[in-house]
């Protein structure tokens, strides 16, 4: 876990601009309105003050600009428009390019980037500037903001407000002692004491509802202030204020605490903190912030102890991971779990050596012990693997902006829908999987929704729908990008392919092999080449990406109705569960997942033709011999391994069958990652080398060369 | 938390004697919580050895409701510790 509070900042800084983007486009759909707002208020209040912690100003700036923005928005002084939303998405995206510049340089700005400030703030002003204009007296507030927070209250002594967590007495704690220390650190000027219970009758004896707004004069600095709460920080909230403390403190102070605030500003002024005047400006100034929330009270909490920053900022993650996930975690750098992973890896080889070694000596005892270990392997493999799963949620949440903006673009109004977010997968294929499915959403929009006065004419609603949909299908992911536009156009790509003379003619060819021909490069049947699709790069690199990650894309369609791509993923890269089998004395890898069944090859084959009958379907197989040695199998004692992918069964002849091993994938190396057939090797526990046969390829060649089916 | 309630001089009188903590709190609600038709109530706290802020919130919510209905609470007499919480508290019962 990084410990910088930079690092943490930016971390934590890009999760917050997620949150904002998605209240963005929440607030756009007119979904949870005044909840978006708030939520937006306080996601940009928390980023500014985090910024501000870290020492990253001109970044805390434009945040507080930004925010006096949302404010307006907050007061309804500003409506908001589909513009505006634009406008403050490029807000978003702003704070994300200067994050990444920290990222990249550790500072926040350069020219090039307060030149972009000014001018989006430029552009905020000027709507801020329209309704002011219609509002004069709002104007003159708004042109001595500065002049006001910077104003001093005039009490020269230390504010302290104490709140107690309602379980306070139950963790046998009492606040008594600890008012009574203060009176050690020096004298206390004023305690005004509240206690908020409810009525008698509703009223929980065993539940604390203490409160105290404190006047302390003492030469001791705020460290040794809060360290008299350090025990209790987190059944109490603390909040300390200097002596001739910026009126903005008090401001935050009113809106934070839960009492309400004229009543909590009489108290105030009775204690002496500020006097009535004082207090009048601070109403003022807040009246701006009304619907802040409690839950930014530790945050701001933070703002005012610079002095322990680190377990502010630690402190603040916690908090909102709470808030966002409500479930414990921890982060852990992505590169100690591929080390884990690769242990693991290591373990199961020699695990499966020490299996076959027990078994060649024969020692009961000996076999109990190591099937026990394989055992334990096996479930620390699966665990480790999990470690690395993450829901692909949180990538589809990223596409709402994209429909939007695409949408927009292209004058067409677009839902997105996400079904199965939840839905986990290994972090590599998420990263990777990003660019394909941005390629596909755009396709999408581009060439399958149609603009709204044609759907209306078809039949459709005029709002376009993409589904995103992820979710297991045995021992498989499978993701869908499905839009319900015109569809493919069958005789238009048959066309198109034999015009780029990819095909020579398109008669009797299947529907599906039809737009299997959407894969080719170059291939692209857009009428003009618009700046997201129609360069023919698009499918083309959709379908190298998906294979990289031994999986596998196909589309759907129905014209005028639906179009899906689909797109299916292994489990997991590192490790599976593989099938051993031996072909002319080696050995040889079938993933698991694919084999569905074995049969003696003696009475199943056929010998004149290249198929098989089982229970009286007609199967394709290969003799692996013969593939891979260029000889026969012996018919005797072979046996026939029925694997499946996809859809389509064929049968694979091999000499022997030795059962089920995990398979640790080691990639081929450079030199061989052209051969055909093959997706990787793995070491057997005995030490030698055993190739992983990929299945897909070898089905897609039966298919070629076995025309029965 | 021997709690004396009886009525002299037309007036309800409680007096709580020994121990008056988040350990007593629950029961002294109950008890408390039994005495809806008074109209006068005088409080007996001299007797209090054993205090916390759990038994000062107690009395402060149930004499505070009570002045809000109208009925007068007087405290006839009060323990040291409690006067301690009172004056430390800035808050008279």
């Amino acid at each position: 876990m990084t410990t910088d509070p930079k690092d943490i900042f930016i971390e934590e800084g890009f999760e917050l601009l997620n949150i904002a983007e998605e209240s963005l486009l929440d607030l756009e759909s007119g979904e949870q309105t005044t909840e978006a707002v708030n939520n937006l208020f306080r996601v940009i209040h928390t980023f500014k003050g985090s910024a501000g912690i870290v020492g990253f100003d001109y970044l805390q700036s434009f945040a507080h600009r930004f925010e006096n923005f949302l404010d307006e928005i907050r007061a309804e002084r500003i409506y908001i428009t589909s513009d505006i939303i634009s406008l403050l998405l490029n807000c978003k995206d702003y704070l994300s390019q200067v994050l990444n510049h920290i990222k990249a340089t550790g500072k926040d700005y350069n020219e090039e980037i307060k030149q972009k400030g000014e001018e989006l703030l430029s552009y905020l002003d000027k709507y801020m500037v329209c309704h002011l204009e219609t509002d004069e007296i709002h104007l003159r507030k708004e042109k001595e903001p500065e002049i006001e927070l910077s104003e001093q209250v005039s009490s020269p002594y230390w504010h302290i407000s104490l709140r107690f967590n309602e379980d306070f007495f139950m963790t046998g704690m009492d606040p008594y002692p600890f008012i009574l220390y203060l009176t050690k650190l020096g004298k206390i000027v004023s305690i005004n004491t509240l206690i908020n219970s409810p009525s008698f009758l509703e009223f929980n004896p065993e539940k604390c509802y203490f409160g105290f707004e404190i006047q302390l004069d003492t030469e001791l600095d705020r460290k040794a202030i809060s360290d008299v709460f350090e025990y209790i920080m987190d059944d109490c909230s603390v909040i300390i204020i200097p002596p001739k403390s910026k009126i903005e403190e008090y401001v935050n102070l009113i809106q934070e605490l839960p009492e309400d605030n004229e009543l909590l500003g009489q108290i105030l002024v009775k204690s002496g903190a500020i006097t009535e005047r004082e207090l009048e400006r601070i109403l003022e100034i807040q009246k701006k912030g009304e619907n802040k929330k409690i839950g930014e009270l530790l945050i701001e909490k933070e703002k005012v102890e610079p002095q322990i920053i680190q377990a502010g900022l630690c402190k603040q993650s916690s908090i909102r991971e709470k808030k966002a996930l409500e479930q414990k975690s921890i982060r852990v750098d992505a590169g100690k779990l591929d080390k884990v992973l690769n242990i693991v890896g290591e373990l199961v080889t020699i695990t499966s050596g020490i299996m076959q070694r027990a078994k060649f000596i024969g020692d009961a005892k000996l076999d109990e012990f190591s099937s026990t270990l394989s055992r334990l392997v096996s479930d620390l493999r699966d665990h480790s693997m999990e470690l690395r799963m993450v829901p692909i949620g949180d990538t589809f949440s990223k596409f709402k902006r994209i429909v939007r903006d695409l949408g927009k673009e292209f004058g067409k109004e677009i839902e997105l829908e996400i079904i199965g977010g939840e839905t986990e997968l290994d972090k590599t294929f998420v990263e990777k999987l990003n660019d394909p499915l941005v390629h596909m959403i755009r396709n999408s929009i581009d060439h399958g929704i149609e603009k709204a006065e044609e759907r209306i004419q078809a039949g459709k609603p005029p709002k376009g729908k993409i589904t995103l949909k992820a979710y297991n299908e045995s021992g498989n992911i499978v993701i869908e990008v499905t839009d319900d536009g015109r569809g493919l156009d069958r005789e238009k790509i048959g066309k198109k392919a034999v015009e780029k003379g990819l095909i020579t003619s398109y008669a009797g060819m299947s529907d599906q092999e039809i737009f299997n021909l959407l894969f080719l490069p170059g291939f692209s049947t857009a009428e003009k080449v618009t700046n997201i699709s129609g360069r023919g790069v698009g499918m083309d690199v959709v379908r190298r990406n998906i294979e990289e990650l031994k999986g596998t894309v196909q589309i759907f369609s129905e014209k005028g109705k639906f179009t899906t791509v689909r797109i299916k993923l292994p489990l997991t890269l590192a490790i599976i569960d593989g099938f051993l089998v031996e072909v002319n004395r080696e050995n040889f890898v079938l993933p698991l997942s694919t084999v569905s069944e074995c049969i003696d090859a003696s009475k199943a084959i056929s010998t004149d033709r290249h198929y098989i009958n089982l229970r009286g379907k007609l199967l394709p197989f290969i003799d692996m011999n013969e593939l891979f040695y260029g000889k026969k199998t012996n018919n005797n004692n072979a046996n026939i391994v029925i694997v499946e992918y996809g859809e389509f069964p064929v049968g694979l002849v091999v000499d022997n069958i030795h059962g089920e091993i995990q398979a640790v994938i080691k990639s081929l190396g450079e030199l061989y990652k052209n051969v055909e057939f093959f997706s990787g090797a793995s070491i057997l526990g005995d030490g030698s080398i055993a190739l992983i046969v990929d299945v897909d390829r070898l089905i897609k060649f039966a298919q070629k060369n076995c025309k029965i089916c | 938390m021997p709690l004396k309630i009886f009525v002299e001089d037309e007036k309800l009188k409680i007096k709580i004697d020994g121990s008056l903590t988040i350990n007593e709190v629950l029961n002294m609600k109950k008890e408390l919580s039994k005495l809806i038709n008074a109209k006068n109530i005088n409080f007996d706290l001299s007797e209090i050895q054993e205090f916390d802020s759990a038994g000062f919130q107690l009395l402060y919510t149930f004499i505070r409701d009570k002045r809000k209905e109208g009925i007068t609470v007087i405290i006839d007499g009060i323990s040291e510790i409690v006067r301690n919480f009172q004056e430390t508290y800035n808050l008279e019962l």
